[in-house]
Formats: C-alpha cells, structure tokens, sequence
C-alpha cells in the first residue's frame, strides 16, 4: 500500500506547469487535492515519473460572477461549495451535490478540477456540471481553450486534455428564468462510489430542461426523451417512467433489467426533487 | 526533499521522500503513533489529522505537498478545550471498546462540534460518515459527541 | 488490613508493589497480578438468548434497504458491566447489519477476489447503523459463577434473519422471497421483480 517512487514539483505557475507536464519522455501527471490520486498511487493501479502539484496555483483558485455566468476555479474544494463559499445560483444543487461526495476530509482537499479532469464514470461533478451546461476553461502551451463539458469527457479516464494542458475553471451559465433543480443518487453506502445518479435542472416554467444520468455508463448520458416529457407539462410519473425507458434503449442498450430499473427511478426521484424546489 | 512544518505547534524540518504520506511522516518519522493507519486509502478514517484547521487524511496527503502547513494530530490536541469535554463524554458513554478508530473519531468529532455546534444524532451519524468503527456499533459515539456538543453549547451560548 | 502486628492501607502496598519494590518482603515478586480459572459445573457453554425486531423502508425499483427502527431483548444472564454489555450487543448488531446489508467477497469466474480494498468491501459506517434500541432480561445461569452467559454473539448473528424477514414481509403479498446475503440492491430488486413475473404469469 506504499506508491513506487516518483519525483515531485511544485511550479509557481499555470505556464511553468505546462511545460513541466508536457515533457517528452517523462510520464508525468499533475496534482491537485489528490484524493483520487494518492491512494490510486498507494494501491499501484497509477504509477508516475513525475507529480506536478498544482495545488498551490492561484491561477487555478478564481471565483467569480457575471450577469451571464458563474466562473469557478478548477482549485475550488467540495467543501468550498458544500459550506457555500461560492456562489450558487443554482438552486442550491452544487452545494448538495458537494455535500454527499464521499466524506468530510476528503471533501477538504478533492477539487471540482480535479473530479472532472479524472472523468471517474461515478463521478458527481461531471453529470452535475453537463445538466448545468457548463463550459471548461483549458490552458496550455498553445493558448487557452474552451469547451462544453459534455464534450470534454470523452469516457472512463478519458477527456480532451491534450499534453501539458490544465484545467484553469469552468464557466457555468446563469440563467434569466429561476432554475428549478433536482437530484438523486443511489450508493451501495454513504460516501461510496455512486451506482446511479440524476439531474434534472428546469429553466422556469415551460422553459429548457435537461436530465443528465451518471454513474450509468462511461461518461454521463443526457436523456433527450425524460427531458422532452418533463417540457411537456404532463404530470404523469409512468410516462415518466416511460420516456426513460425509451431512453435508455437508445443510450444505454446493454444495461440489464436491474440497471434499467435503477436509473428509472433515480430519475424518476430526482424529477420529484425538481419540483419539491422553489 | 526537505519540508518544513509547524508540527503540534513546534517548528520541524525533515528530508522525506516525495512517495511518502503525511500519516507515514508523523508516525515513522516523527513518531507520533497516535494517528492509527487502517486502511491506506482513505477508507477508514483511523488516520484523521488536521491540516491547516481542516480535518485531513493523513494516508491521502503526501507530507512534501504539507509544506509549510501547520499540523495537528492527536498529540498535540491534549490540552485543546473542546478535546478534553470529547475526551470525558468518549469515557463516560462508551465511546471506545479497541480503541483503534478512537484518534480519528476524536479528531473528526472536534470538527463537526466547530462546524455544526450542537448537533443532534441524526447530524452526527450523517458526518461521521467515512469513519470505521469495528466494535462498537457507533451508539457511544454517537451520544458521546452529541452530549460534549451540549456541554460545549452550554458553555459557550454565542458560540 | 490489620493483622496481629499492625495494619498497613491498600494504597501503600500498591505503593510498595509497583513502585517502591524494594521494600517487598524477601522473595515477593513485583506488581499485584492474581490470576485464577475456574471451570462451570456444566461446561459446554452457556449461551444469551435475544430477540431482534426491525422496521424497514425497501425501495422496490433501486432495492435500497433502509432502517427504521431496531429493538433487541437480550438476556444474558448476571450483567457484570451494564455499559460494556451494551457496548457489546451494539457492536455485534452494526456487525449483523454488515453481514445482512452491506460486507461480501465475491468472486470472478477466475477466482479473483473482487473486494479487497474498503472501496469494494463495505463496512457500514454510523449513518448505516440505527439507533438501536435494547431491553435486558436477567436470567442467571445456574451453572456459572455469579449466572454470567456468554454476550455478543446473540447481537452479531440475528440481524441477517431480522432484516430479511422484514424485506420479506414487505413483500409478502406478491411471496417474494429474499435468500441470500448480503441483501444488495441488487438482489433485493431482482428478487421482487421475479416475484411480480410468477405473479403475473399465474394470473
């Protein structure tokens, strides 16, 4: 339970990282609250050259807020939402979605930067900020970049991030109408790795929705047909049911009937938790 | 590499290597063995220190990323008020049996009592979330830390 | 203690045993230490008895089992030390509730092991674990010293019976049976959902 040797820098800044990330040769990975990290290293299933500790870049640690959006700094710790220290003009959904990510200590130092840039299937962050429509900011040696989250996760430890490139924030967008956001997860026990989990944020009455699965597959999966039903105004939870159902054929054809009825009624809980909000 | 600390209040500097886990650093190297490992990957909470004021895993932070931060572990949290009220209520409701999960329980008490003062039992079984205890079955602790934070409160009625 | 010659108080031979050895009569060994056995007319054993009752909330659809309520009547003769007889009934339910609810190695079709780490094997941490509620009946065994029983164990082995009984009968319109432990998500749905197809199918 001890990690193999590596060596480890500290830069002072987003650009000295880069560099020191993209190295030829050198099978370096960057660090940040290391939750995931550190004990992936213990457990030998990583193995580095080289940790580059981001964690003390405050580049990487704005907070800020536009008429349009909400700007956070990949650095910014679950705790930090869970105790709302950021905004939230969400309805109040980042900060339960941070309060039931693993556990207190861990919440201390594991980073929204960090969730996304692991692109863990179970992962809270990634479903939560693709139902927000969030934006990810990226810095390299080429410049800064951006782009949607939902296309930035690509699969199982799998994103766009290309070599020395480091997540700088994200950028999610406010919106005119008040949101009406739900969620739901299912874990084997607290603080475990998620078995299902379900957004469903609702832009006013009658206004955009999204529903956003994670936990279910690779990366999070956007159900285009629970989200149209909730459009519809029709309250009925068997059409609901129905429409996830018909999206999980199309989405996720290989899940077995417990999956199925799993992810239906998380979705089905987190549609009722939409509307228990203001 | 060399890192410096604030240690229980003390300066200290060492050579440690990068691979090596701030709980590795206070036990092997430092020699305070109150902070118990369990299960080496953040599981079990045994290993619960404070960083900086924050409640930490130990077997989840690399000491050379501690840098420069301030540490206590359970040694250095002897005389610490709030420890001394968890201390007796641990003792008087059966808070331990082994004893093995006790430092983090202690530690992670502490922060709930400072974060959510006088919490009830449904809050403290929701927090301690993430720390093992093998024999006990909680209830101990449970009612130890809920009747520390009363005493706390009473004590303390504007916080 | 007072003998023919004079007296002397507990604390100065605890003075005199552990830190003053010195003036130990010649030959007394250091510390006091008493050690003694003693083997019960009827040695086979003698065991608690204990009832276990709990409530329980199933999801049918995720198959979550949550705990409601848990009442144990324990009976293990003379208590000694009321706490630590508590302390061990409470320990060995939390354990029960492992074995019922949560902790399993399984295996692949190649023999690995597939929970190893705390991240696979789940222990149940306090928001697993109810506040149990206990009663104590007091039945000295005859053939102890003091009617002591053996404790614990009556905690550790009935909450797997307990919690399956209670998800069973959570169902017991459509005779859903639950059989194997731990009840999982998983199982606890799929169970139910055999269930509603034989229902179905005979009607």
């Amino acid at each position: 339970m001890k990690s193999a040797p590596f060596d480890y820098v500290r830069p002072r800044t987003v650009a000295e990282a880069s560099a020191l990330l993209a190295q030829a040769g050198v099978n370096a990975a960057a660090i940040a609250g290391g939750q995931s990290l550190v004990p992936m290293l213990n457990l030998r299933v990583a193995q580095v050259d080289l940790l580059v500790d981001l964690s003390r870049l405050d580049e990487l640690k704005a907070v800020g807020e536009t008429s349009e959006n909400l700007q956070i700094g990949a650095l910014t710790t679950h705790a930090a939402i869970e105790d709302g220290m950021i905004p939230d003009p969400f309805g109040g959904l980042m900060r339960r979605v941070a309060s039931t990510i693993s556990y207190r200590a861990v919440r201390n130092y594991g980073t929204i930067g960090g969730s996304i840039a692991l692109a863990d299937p179970a992962a809270d962050w990634t479903g939560c900020l693709i139902a927000l429509g969030a934006v990810v900011r990226i810095g390299g040696r080429n410049g800064a970049r951006e782009q949607a989250v939902e296309d930035f996760v690509q699969g199982t430890y799998s994103t766009s991030l290309g070599p020395g490139e480091v997540i700088l924030g994200f950028d999610v967008p406010r919106s005119d109408a008040p949101l009406r956001c739900g969620f739901a997860k299912v874990a084997r026990k607290s603080g475990a790795f998620a078995n299902s989990i379900a957004y469903v944020v609702v832009q006013g009455r009658g206004g955009l929705v999204t529903v956003v699965l994670a936990a279910a597959a690779p990366r999070p999966i956007v159900l285009a047909g629970a989200a149209r039903h909730l459009a519809s105004g029709v309250d009925s939870e068997d059409a609901l049911r129905a429409a996830v159902a018909d999206d999980l054929k199309t989405y996720l054809p290989d899940a077995d009937p417990y999956e199925t009825r799993l992810h239906i009624s998380t979705v089905v809980r987190a549609a009722r938790d939409m509307r228990t909000q203001t | 590499m060399k890192i410096t600390v604030e240690l229980n209040g003390a300066k200290v500097v060492h050579d440690v290597e990068p691979r090596e886990t701030l709980a590795d650093f206070v036990r092997d190297r430092c020699g305070l063995t109150a902070t118990h490992l369990g299960c080496e990957h953040g599981a079990c909470g045994a290993c619960t220190v404070v960083v900086d004021g924050q409640v930490t895993r130990s077997c989840l932070v690399l000491a050379v990323m501690c840098d420069g931060r301030s540490i206590d572990t359970l040694e250095g949290l002897r005389n610490n008020p709030a420890m001394e009220v968890l201390r007796k209520h641990f003792h008087e409701c059966h808070g331990l049996q082994c004893g093995f999960c006790t430092p983090g329980m202690l530690i992670m008490a502490r922060d709930i009592l400072q974060r959510l003062p006088g919490p009830d039992a449904n809050t403290v079984r929701h927090e301690l979330s993430g720390q093992i205890c093998r024999c006990t079955g909680y209830t101990g602790i449970v009612k130890a830390i809920v009747a520390a934070g009363q005493e706390l409160a009473r004590d303390t009625p504007n916080g | 203690m007072h003998g023919p010659s004079g007296k002397v108080s507990v604390g100065e031979i605890a003075f005199i045993a552990n830190v003053r050895q010195d003036k130990l009569p010649t030959g007394m060994e250091p510390l006091l230490e008493a050690i003694g056995t003693y083997e019960p007319t009827i040695s086979g054993g003698v065991f608690a008895y204990g009832t276990h009752a709990v409530v329980v909330a199933v999801d049918p659809d995720s198959g979550v089992v949550e705990l409601l309520d848990y009442v144990v009547a324990e009976d293990c003769g003379t208590m000694i030390n009321p706490m630590i007889v508590d302390g061990q009934v409470q320990g060995g339910i939390a354990q029960g509730i492992g074995t019922a609810l949560y902790e399993e190695i399984p295996y692949d079709e190649l023999g690995q092991p597939l929970a190893t780490t705390f991240g696979d094997y789940m222990v149940p941490c306090a928001p697993e674990i109810p506040d149990v509620r206990l009663a104590h009946l007091i039945s000295p065994a005859t053939a102890t010293e003091y009617g002591v029983k053996g404790l614990g164990e009556g905690g550790a082995i009935a909450p797997p019976a307990a919690i399956a009984n209670a998800v069973a009968d959570a169902f017991r319109s459509i005779r859903a049976s639950f059989n194997e432990t731990p009840l999982t998500p998983r199982r606890v749905s799929e169970a139910v959902d055999a269930a509603r197809h034989t229902k179905d199918a005979a009607a």
